[in-house]
């Protein structure tokens, strides 16, 4: 699977405008040579701040709306995406949805026959964890000859459904690829590096999709994992995600890091790549840039990290500001 | 009895002990040197 970044002129719907929905619509409503954004939400009230704020580069969604070459971006609770995918999907829609609940996730991956069926793309996970992730953990494998373990780590949250997701993510547990089978986390946690200003971080086990969706489009590496850490202890224990909502800045820095290790020329080599963003903010744009090229798409489902070169997606990223780092050793 | 409640108080010791380590992490490998450059010319081409 390769992308090309191009725009078309297939309607896009954003369905769900919370911190990273109107997101999604700001970064679809700057792109050029597209038709208005339609915007579905429950909150109509969102939809109003949403056509106040972007003009007439977007309007509400309406039945007249209701066509089968639409692209709908699915940037709602958890819960909602399975059920919405699986409609848009019969209708002959392409699907790019947000979900980072490694249940959600493999969910969305059973929908293969539907999307066969109606000759549709679903892709899932394109938001920062997964999206960004593992877009970085191909392109990164894409630099090795083999590879033979991918490590994710990430810290961070958008809004407020994020932050409760995250809270679940740290305290949860979702399995890993090692040695070429699904096994449980080992517990503990360790130090991570991750560039400024988040620096380093106590990541440990998490709920987190990587797994799932990296051993999709790297299927011969032995080792996967992934980590989630704590950019503060306002995600942890009851009440947090109220305490964090209340705070003047309710979305800091998050980070996502991939390390990823193999063979290059015969030597042992190790490629890390990481990413420093508000989580939200990255994740609209992978969405969006995600969306705009659905296009190109086999029929079926896939995740970001099918997508065989990355580079024209991790470029128009940063040309959309959502810039990749390389640690590169002294030598 | 005292030995169990002996042996008790040094389990629930040996816990917290545990328990602190593993909120304090197992370390991990600082980088000594380099830094992180971001991504640009031919390795986005």
């Amino acid at each position: 699977m390769t992308f090309t970044v191009i725009a078309n002129e297939r309607p896009f719907v954003v369905d769900g405008l919370g911190a990273v929905g109107m997101r999604v619509a700001r970064e679809l409503a700057a792109t050029p040579d597209i038709p208005p954004v339609l915007l579905r939400s429950q909150h109509t009230e969102r939809i109003a701040v949403a056509v106040d704020s972007l003009g007439d580069r977007v309007r509400r969604w309406a039945d007249e709306d209701d066509r089968p070459d639409a692209t709908v971006v699915i940037a709602r609770e958890a819960a909602a995406h399975v059920p919405l995918a699986r409609r848009h999907l019969e209708a002959g829609r392409n699907v790019v949805s947000c979900a980072d609940d490694p249940d959600v996730v493999r969910q969305l991956l059973d929908l293969e026959d539907v999307a066969c069926a109606s000759e549709s793309t679903l892709v899932v996970g394109a938001a920062f964890s997964p999206g960004l992730s593992c877009l970085l953990a191909r392109h990164a494998a894409n630099a090795l000859s083999s590879v033979t373990s991918v490590r994710i780590a990430m810290v961070g949250a958008g809004g407020a459904r994020c932050v409760a997701r995250r809270a679940e993510a740290v305290g949860g547990v979702a399995p890993v690829w090692r040695d070429g089978a699904w096994d449980t986390p080992s517990p503990g946690t360790e130090l991570v590096w991750f560039p400024d200003p988040v620096q380093a971080l106590d990541v440990g086990p998490g709920a987190l999709a990587e797994p799932l969706l990296v051993h999709r489009g790297l299927p011969d590496v032995p080792t996967i994992t992934a980590f989630v850490g704590q950019p503060d202890r306002s995600l942890a224990g009851r009440g947090a995600v109220a305490r964090l909502l209340r705070r003047s800045h309710p979305e800091p820095v998050g980070a996502v890091r991939v390390e990823v290790v193999g063979e290059r020329d015969g030597e042992e080599a190790m490629v890390v790549y990481a990413a420093v963003d508000r989580p939200a903010v990255a994740a609209a744009a992978v969405a969006a840039v995600t969306a705009l090229n659905t296009g190109e798409l086999a029929a079926g489902v896939t995740s970001l990290a099918e997508v065989s070169d990355p580079v024209p997606l991790l470029r128009e990223l940063a040309r959309r500001g959502v810039k990749a780092a390389t640690f590169e050793p002294a030598t | 009895m005292r030995a169990l409640r002996r042996a008790a108080a040094a389990m629930a010791l040996a816990g917290l002990v545990g328990a602190v380590l593993r909120l304090r992490g197992t370390g991990g490998q600082p980088p000594q040197n380099g830094g992180w450059r971001e991504l640009s010319g031919d390795e986005l081409r």
